[in-house]
C-alpha cells in the first residue's frame, strides 16, 4: 500500500502545485483541463487499484440479468460479468459485460464535469452528481437490455449493429440529454439571472 | 488481426456517430443549399423596375484609424449612385485620429455624397453608437457596418436588389468572407509565416462554411441565429420595433432574437460580398471566441422564456440546437480526448489502436471539411474559388484549427460562470504566459520536473507499467 501511497500522493502534490499557481495567475480554462484531466488519471487509477472495474461489472451484468428475467428473457450470470442469455432459438449466447460497457467511465467523466464546473454550489454539486451517476448507471442498463432483447429475438446475427450503433447511439443521446439538462440548461438560467441583475 | 477487430468494433461507432450527425448535417445543408442556388440561377427573378431607393449606411467607429479610410474608400467606389446613400459614422470616443481621418476624408469626398460625422466624447458601446447613427438616418434602408471592412464593388446594389425583389424580408445579412487578396499588406505579411497563415486559412474556411453555407442554409428555414455585426441590412421601420441593446456582448444577436420573436423575416445576401480582415494572433482570437460565446450565453438566457413562448418552434432551434452543439457536446467530449489515452493505461486497448482511431478521427474531419469545401466552392465568386483552389492542401490543418477555436470556446462558456464583469477585450493565454515568463521560468525549472519524475513514479508504482 506504501509502495501506491507515497508516489500517489507526490502525483496529486505536483498537480496541485501546478493547478494551483494557474488558478493564481487566472488560468481559469487551463486549470479547469489540467484539474479534470489529473482527477481523471487519479480517478482512472484508484478506481482499478480499489477494484471498481470489477465491482461494476458484477452490479451492471447482475441487474441487467435480473431485469431480463422479468422481461421473460432467460439468462444467468457466469464468473461475475459473463452474461448467458437464451434466444427464442433455445441458443445460448455470451455477453461480456466488459470495462466500457460497465459506463465506468462516463460517470467519472460525468462526476469531473460536474464537480469541477463553478456554476454551482457544493451542495448542488454532490445532487447533481448523485443523480447524474443514478441516471447513467440506469440507461446503461436500459442500453444493455436493448442488446440483450434483440439477441434474445433475432439470434446472435444482430449483436454487432446491436451493440456497436443501435444501443450505443441510445446510450450517447440520453448522456447527451443528461449534460444538456443540468450543464447547459443550469448555464441559461445563470446568464439570465446575470443579465437581469445587469 | 485481433487488433483489428477490435479497433473495427469499438471505433466504428465513433465513426458512425460522425457520419451520422455531423456529416448528415453537412450534407443536408450542402444539398439544400445547392438546389436552391441552381434553381434560382435558372429562374433568376426579373428585376423590377424602380428607382434605386435612398439608403443610410451606419458605421460606428471606436479607434478604427488604421481601417476607416479603407472602408470608406471601398464605399466610394460602389457602382450604387452617389447621391442615392449617405454615410453616418459615429465615432465612439475613439482615443486615436479616427476623427481626424474622418473629417479629412469628408472633406474630400462631401461634394459627391452626403457623410455625416456624429460624436461621442467618452466611449459608450458600440450598441449606443449604432443608435445615434440609426436615430439620424434617413433612408429606406439602413445598413451597419463595422468600421474595419471592406465591401465587394456590387454590394450595396445587390442587397438593395434583394431588399425590393423581396418585399416580404425585414432584415438581412451580408456574404462575410475572410480577406485575402484585399489588403496586400496584411496577407503579403501572413503568406510567409506559418502560425499567422494557419490562422487565417482556419479562418477563411471557417467563415466561407459559415456563411456561404450556414447562413444561407438558415435563411431556407428562417432560423438565422446572428445577423453579422460586420454587415446587416434592414428596412428603416423595424428599427421603431427594435433596439440595439447595450447590456449583452453580442448585440447583433441579441437584434436577430428581437426580429425573430416579432415574426420577422431575416434573409442573407449572398451576393453582398464583405471583407474582413482575419485574426493573426492566438490572444487576438482568444479575445473574439470569449466575446463571442459570452455574448451567446447572454443573449440565450436574455430571451430563453420569451423566444420559445413568442415563436416555439424556431425559439426551440435558436436556443436548444445551437446550445446543444456549442456548449453541451462541447463539454461532454471534453474528457473523452484524455479519455482515450487513458485507454492504453487501463490496458483497454493497445497503443497502436488508439493511434489508428484517433488518426482516423482525424482523417474523418478532414474529409467532412471537404465535404464543406465542395458546397462552398460550387456557389462562391470566382475570387473566392481562387483562394480555395490555392489552399486547399490546407485543409489538413482545419480540423486543428477547429480544435484551438473549441479551446476558446469552451474557455468563454467558463469565464461566464467566473467572471462578474463582461469586457469587449481580454488579454489572450499567450500574452499572459509572456508576461509572466519570469516566474514561469521559476516555476517550470522546479515544477516540471517534479511532475515528470512524480508521474514516472505513479506510472511505475501504482500501475507498473514501466
Amino acid at each position: 500500500m506504501s509502495q501506491t501511497l507515497i508516489p500517489t500522493l507526490v502525483f496529486i502534490y505536483c498537480s496541485l502545485v501546478v493547478v494551483l499557481y494557474l488558478r493564481i495567475q487566472r488560468f481559469f480554462f487551463t486549470v479547469f483541463l489540467l484539474v479534470s484531466i489529473f482527477s481523471l488519471i487519479i480517478g482512472v487509477v484508484l478506481l482499478r487499484t480499489f477494484g471498481m472495474y470489477e465491482l461494476m461489472q458484477t452490479i451492471e451484468s447482475t441487474h441487467t440479468a435480473f431485469w431480463a428475467s422479468i422481461l421473460g428473457i432467460p439468462s444467468s450470470i457466469w464468473q461475475n460479468h459473463l452474461l448467458i442469455i437464451e434466444t427464442v432459438t433455445k441458443e445460448k449466447i455470451i455477453l461480456d459485460i466488459g470495462l466500457e460497457c460497465s459506463s465506468i467511465f462516463e460517470m467519472t467523466i460525468f462526476s469531473i464535469i460536474v464537480g469541477f464546473c463553478p456554476l454551482w454550489k457544493i451542495e448542488i454539486k454532490v445532487a447533481y452528481i448523485a443523480l447524474g451517476l443514478l441516471y447513467i448507471y440506469i440507461i446503461n442498463i436500459l442500453r444493455i437490455l436493448i442488446i440483450v432483447g434483440a439477441v434474445a429475438h433475432f439470434g446472435g446475427e444482430v449483436l454487432f449493429i446491436m451493440h456497436t450503433v443501435v444501443a450505443r447511439l441510445f446510450f450517447f443521446c440520453m448522456v447527451m440529454a443528461l449534460y444538456y439538462a443540468m450543464l447547459t440548461r443550469d448555464t441559461i438560467l445563470f446568464t439570465r439571472k446575470k443579465v437581469r441583475a445587469h | 488481426m485481433n487488433e483489428i477487430v477490435l479497433f473495427i468494433v469499438i471505433w466504428l461507432p465513433w465513426v458512425v456517430l460522425i457520419v451520422l450527425i455531423d456529416y448528415f448535417k453537412t450534407s443536408i445543408k450542402v444539398l439544400a443549399v445547392l438546389i436552391h442556388f441552381y434553381k434560382n440561377k435558372v429562374r433568376k427573378p426579373k428585376n423590377k423596375r424602380f428607382l434605386l431607393p435612398f439608403i443610410s449606411i451606419v458605421i460606428p467607429a471606436h479607434n478604427e484609424e488604421k481601417g476607416i479610410q479603407r472602408c470608406l474608400n471601398t464605399l466610394i467606389k460602389q457602382k450604387y449612385p452617389q447621391e442615392s446613400y449617405e454615410i453616418i459614422i459615429v465615432d465612439d470616443g475613439s482615443r486615436d485620429k479616427t476623427a481626424t481621418r474622418v473629417t479629412r476624408w469628408k472633406a474630400l469626398h462631401n461634394k459627391k455624397m452626403t457623410v455625416h460625422l456624429e460624436t461621442y466624447v467618452v466611449n459608450q458601446g458600440k450598441a449606443h453608437a449604432l443608435t445615434l447613427g440609426i436615430e439620424k438616418a434617413k433612408g429606406k434602408y439602413i445598413i451597419c457596418l463595422d468600421a474595419d471592412v471592406v465591401l465587394a464593388k456590387d454590394a450595396l446594389l445587390n442587397s438593395v436588389l434583394y431588399f425590393e425583389n423581396n418585399p416580404e424580408i425585414d432584415a438581412a445579412t451580408g456574404n462575410i468572407e475572410i480577406a485575402w487578396n484585399h489588403d496586400h499588406e496584411l496577407i503579403a505579411s501572413i503568406k510567409t509565416k506559418a502560425i499567422p497563415r494557419f490562422l487565417a486559412i482556419g479562418q477563411f474556411f471557417e467563415y466561407t462554411n459559415a456563411y456561404a453555407l450556414g447562413r444561407y442554409f438558415q435563411s431556407l428555414n428562417n432560423s438565422i441565429f446572428t445577423l453579422s455585426g460586420a454587415f446587416s441590412m434592414m428596412r428603416k421601420e423595424v428599427f421603431e420595433q427594435v433596439t440595439y441593446p447595450n447590456d449583452t456582448l453580442a448585440e447583433d444577436m441579441d437584434i436577430t432574437w428581437q426580429l425573430h420573436m416579432l415574426g420577422k423575416k431575416i434573409g442573407y445576401i449572398h451576393n453582398a460580398l464583405v471583407y474582413v480582415d482575419p485574426i493573426i494572433s492566438l490572444d487576438e482570437l482568444y479575445s473574439q471566441r470569449v466575446r463571442w460565446r459570452q455574448g451567446q450565453l447572454q443573449v440565450s438566457g436574455k430571451y430563453c422564456k420569451e423566444i420559445v413562448k413568442k415563436c416555439p418552434i424556431r425559439g426551440r432551434r435558436l436556443l436548444s440546437f445551437r446550445l446543444f452543439t456549442d456548449h453541451t457536446a462541447g463539454f461532454a467530449r471534453l474528457l473523452w480526448i484524455p479519455m482515450i489515452l487513458l485507454f492504453i493505461q487501463v490496458d483497454l486497448y493497445s497503443f497502436v489502436t488508439v493511434v489508428y482511431a484517433v488518426l482516423l478521427m482525424y482523417v474523418s474531419y478532414i474529409l467532412l471539411e471537404g465535404l464543406r469545401v465542395i458546397g462552398m466552392y460550387a456557389i462562391s465568386q470566382s475570387s473566392t474559388k481562387v483562394v480555395i483552389r490555392e489552399y486547399f492542401w490546407m485543409l489538413i490543418t482545419v480540423p486543428f484549427y477547429r480544435f484551438i477555436a473549441y479551446f476558446f470556446r469552451l474557455s468563454g462558456y467558463l469565464r461566464v460562470y467566473i467572471d462578474g464583469k463582461s469586457a469587449w477585450e481580454r488579454t489572450g493565454p499567450i500574452i499572459r504566459f509572456v508576461e509572466r515568463g519570469h516566474i514561469l521560468k521559476k516555476a517550470m525549472a522546479f515544477g516540471i520536473p517534479l511532475v515528470i519524475i512524480s508521474t514516472f513514479a505513479f506510472e511505475h508504482f501504482v500501475i507498473g507499467k514501466y
